[in-house]
């Protein structure tokens, strides 16, 4: 009875934290228009989305943001917890406690900042103030997925490349990137999410130029519940689902 | 691991990184909290003198009931996700490595998903419950009240709080929870002396990781609010954006920051008091 | 004298306060099988990682084959390096990880094929190209990991505990084999672990390092005989510990009290004077017991405590009228081993020469 009574709690709260995103995808294949009552099913909602030119485009920018800032941040993120893992330098610890409060530090409080430093050295907003706010944010998500995975690496993989002669370079190219693969390929998908879905520090500092996906979302969304909406929607969450499923299959341990 | 020899690898990801969190972090802050002791000008510019007024217009009864409101909605938050997220968690880590990691992933599924969809979603859902319940209660409003913008934040935040809980009881060692009931501890003392003071690092991380977000989550008001529930988020925005007082804005957006900072100083205090228990994990 | 392949000269190493090793002067020749052999912290592994280049001295030269080495970083020493837990590149095949020094090399794929194929031969691993690290057995990542850096024509290999994480039946195994290919190929070993029979059972000489020093040097047996410290006596083997001060000093012998008894040694060291503290070391397996008090010259009565049977040999604790205990360790007998009972007050006798009278520091 007691054991019966753990399930039931576990199983009534994941049942509250998936019901209202069935809801949702289950909507998105609803006839009606207007009503929330269930009038039937239809795919005519996700072929609208797909004939929504300015949507289309909007989704190209988000993807194009995406895929550079996750890139960028990638590289910069592998390098950094690479630095930290292997080197002793000053000011080491100050640098990873710095990454870690930037992780935590919510979007708000960056998002404000990010907007008066563009304002001030008065850059146009637009693609390059959102690419350069992205990577910000992705970056201590690369580092700290990164760090997990060479908490767990045998420190002496590095000296022994050393050891059978291969330089910095050679054993950065042949040993610790293939080694941190997964991990590094999970850190890029987990910052291209990231990415697609951010709405707070977007919102503040992009340009009327350059529309994106999640802002489109986030205008789309105040104007009350839509199918097209619940299709788009849908069609982001499924995106998470399998960037996350991938993910995670990347970086579980052997 | 050469020491002594500085190469241009070592030197450059370190340059990049200091010189990225440098501008893009360090100085947009130091921005930010200037920007907050300074006055608004004609031209909704700022000008250069000094001042406490934006920090005094928080005490302003206006302002201060959005950010006393808005403590309160994300205090009432961390403390429910808290409460259904800590035996929640627990439960998790009684599973078998390969049941609780797939449980786990049904976890980081959502906490990855856009809190924006999420808050979306869990409006059709309320909008559904809402339309079910008038056909007996036709006064019932279930949407844009409190009620719903907590359901919705509760919803939204509770990933946030169950997985730093589960990675600090996953680190728990089973030993010390079974010398204690071998030591005569009932299941209540057990909790009381044992889980509960070594799980105090990731209570605090989860609240921090719900309190501090939903603080800025502006988008709930538009979602579920209506305009009565306003978060700082929303403060910011308006002032910012509308009102286009930036040294406001940035006043309030300190007013986080100050929190955030004493919410990491209580974080690394709990961290050196009840840490320890990793360190000494026997092989 | 053999050419000195390593030489430490003056060597100290710290780490931010902590100093690990204070003035290490040591002398590798070339072929030798050395080993450094010390309880943890001693600076056994420092030695190596800097004569391997992971670290650099903080004070001192170090020497490879006479050239002054002190700054030349791991990667362009021709020392190579087995660790403790074999760092195998995990996403590399047996034949990838052994290839890779030469690959860094640029050698041409076929050279490499031809040493690659050969040493893996010599380690009996030919069959196990294609495998990836964890494909294989303790055992036999152990052979990649020695085949991965003996395929390089190193000056000197150096091993950190490449023992440590196999089990007990194939340690040994392994021990035989190490000298064998150590023999084989003429290169120096330089090997550190923390077991002392392992150190006893491989080396041409030991080096015992105690809180960053260097307590002895010496052949196993030198070692183990004549141990120059009570730190040497206690950490290679067992070792009784009577304490005692020398009566008489004369020029062929010496005269030593021990609790109320006096004791005469054939013994001429010429740093002791009489009062001088002493301490006499007998190993358990010199001593034998009597039941009788039979016309020993060395000879102390005692009481037994415990009797533990060992199989081949049985060791019986003896508590002298001082309260020194005694372990005593003779082949077991079972007619003769069943007259001693606990409490049964016994005598105990050794041959002349097999004791170590060590001056109390």
């Amino acid at each position: 009875m007691k054991k019966f009574s753990k399930y039931l709690y576990l199983f009534v709260v994941f049942v509250f934290l998936y019901i209202p995103i069935f809801t949702l995808i289950l909507y998105s294949f609803n006839k009606s228009t207007y009503s929330v009552a269930w009038k039937g099913w239809t795919w005519s909602w996700y072929t609208k989305l797909l004939a929504n030119d300015s949507l289309i485009e909007t989704a190209i920018h988000s993807l194009i943001l995406a895929a550079t800032s996750s890139t960028l941040a990638t590289i910069i993120g592998t390098l950094t917890a690479i630095a930290i893992f292997r080197y002793r330098f000053f000011g080491k610890k100050l640098l990873s406690g710095l990454i870690y409060i930037v992780m935590m530090s919510p979007d708000i409080v960056m998002a404000i900042s990010l907007l008066v430093l563009f304002l001030l050295i008065k850059i146009e907003l637009g693609f390059w103030t959102l690419l350069l706010s992205h990577i910000t944010f992705c970056l201590p998500f690369v580092i700290i997925t990164l760090q997990a995975r060479l908490s767990q690496l045998n420190k002496h993989l590095i000296e022994a490349a050393e050891d059978l002669g291969a330089n910095e370079y050679q054993t950065l190219r042949y040993v610790l990137v293939p080694v941190l693969f997964p991990a590094i390929a999970a850190g890029w998908l987990l910052s291209f999410t990231l990415s697609m879905d951010d709405v707070i520090i977007s919102f503040f500092v992009t340009g009327p130029q350059f529309e994106i996906l999640p802002l489109k979302i986030y205008s789309l969304v105040r104007l009350g519940v839509k199918p097209e909406v619940n299709a788009l929607c849908t069609i982001m969450f499924i995106f998470t689902f399998f960037v996350v499923m991938v993910s995670q299959f990347l970086i579980k341990e052997k | 691991m050469t020491p002594s020899k500085a190469n241009w690898l070592k030197k450059a990801s370190i340059t990049t990184i200091s010189l990225w969190l440098a501008i893009f972090v360090f100085i947009p802050t130091l921005l930010v909290i200037a920007t907050s002791f300074l006055r608004v000008g004609e031209n909704n510019f700022v000008i250069f003198s000094f001042t406490l007024d934006n920090y005094q217009k928080i005490l302003d009864p206006v302002f201060f009931h959005v950010f006393f409101a808005s403590c309160y909605l994300a205090l009432i938050t961390t403390f429910v996700c808290l409460l259904i997220g800590y035996p929640f968690a627990y439960l998790l880590t009684q599973f078998s490595p390969n049941i609780r990691r797939i449980l786990l992933l049904l976890v980081i599924i959502p906490f990855w998903t856009s809190s924006l969809i999420r808050i979306y979603a869990i409006k059709i859902l309320l909008l559904q419950i809402e339309r079910s319940l008038r056909f007996f209660y036709p006064d019932v409003s279930i949407l844009y009240t409190e009620m719903a913008v907590l359901i919705g934040l509760i919803y939204t935040m509770l990933p946030f709080m169950i997985l730093p809980l589960f990675s600090t009881m996953e680190k728990l060692d089973r030993r010390l929870i079974e010398a204690a009931q071998d030591l005569g501890a009932t299941p209540r003392q057990t909790f009381m002396r044992i889980i509960l003071p070594l799980t105090i690092p990731g209570i605090i991380a989860g609240s921090m990781l719900v309190f501090l977000p939903v603080l800025g989550l502006f988008y709930v008001t538009d979602l579920l609010g209506g305009a009565k529930n306003i978060v700082i988020g929303n403060l910011i925005k308006n002032q910012f954006l509308v009102a286009r007082n930036w040294p406001f804005a940035s006043a309030a957006s300190v007013f986080v920051i100050i929190l955030m900072a004493m919410l990491i100083f209580v974080y690394i205090k709990s961290i050196n008091r009840f840490g320890g228990s990793r360190h000494e994990k026997v092989q | 004298m053999t050419q000195k392949i390593i030489e430490l000269k003056n060597v100290s190493k710290s780490f931010g306060n902590d100093k690990v090793l204070h003035n290490i002067n040591l002398d590798i020749s070339n072929g030798e099988f050395l080993t450094l052999l010390g309880p943890s912290g001693c600076g056994k592994t420092t030695i190596l990682r800097l004569i391997a280049g992971f670290e650099n001295p903080s004070d001192g030269e170090i020497f490879l084959n006479g050239e002054k080495i002190n700054a030349i970083p791991a990667n362009k020493r021709n020392v190579c390096t087995v660790f403790q837990n074999y760092a195998l590149f995990p996403h590399m095949n047996v034949f990838d990880n052994v290839a890779f020094g030469l690959r860094i090399k640029n050698l041409n794929a076929e050279e490499i094929k031809t040493k690659v194929d050969a040493v893996l031969k010599m380690v009996k691993l030919e069959n196990f190209a294609q495998r990836k690290p964890h494909q294989l057995s303790g055992g036999q990542q152990q052979r990649v990991a020695i085949a991965r850096a003996v395929v390089n024509d190193p000056l000197v290999l150096v091993l950190d505990e490449p023992l440590s994480a196999l089990d007990y039946k194939l340690r040994k195994d392994m021990q035989i084999e190490l000298k064998e290919l150590q023999r084989r190929l003429g290169i120096t070993f330089i090997f550190v672990t923390h077991d002392q029979e392992e150190a006893l059972s491989m080396s041409d000489r030991i080096v015992i390092l105690n809180n960053g020093n260097i307590e002895q040097i010496g052949s196993p047996q030198q070692i183990y005989e004549m141990p120059q410290s009570l730190f040497v006596a206690q950490f290679i083997g067992e070792a009784n510990v009577l304490t005692g001060h020398i009566e008489e000093v004369q020029d062929d012998f010496i005269k030593v009290q021990i609790a109320q008894s006096c004791y005469q040694f054939h013994y001429t060291h010429s740093k002791l004077q009489k009062n001088d503290k002493v301490n006499v070391i007998l190993r358990p397996e010199d001593l034998q017991i009597y039941l009788d008090n039979a016309e020993k010259t060395h000879c102390l009565s005692g009481k037994i405590t415990n009797i533990v049977y060992k199989g081949a040999t049985v060791d019986l604790r003896v508590a002298l009228e001082n309260d020194n205990v005694v372990t005593i360790s003779e082949f077991f007998d079972d007619s003769r081993h069943q007259k001693f009972v606990v409490n049964q007050t016994i005598q105990i006798g050794w041959a002349d020469g097999v004791e170590v009278i060590l001056h109390d520091t």
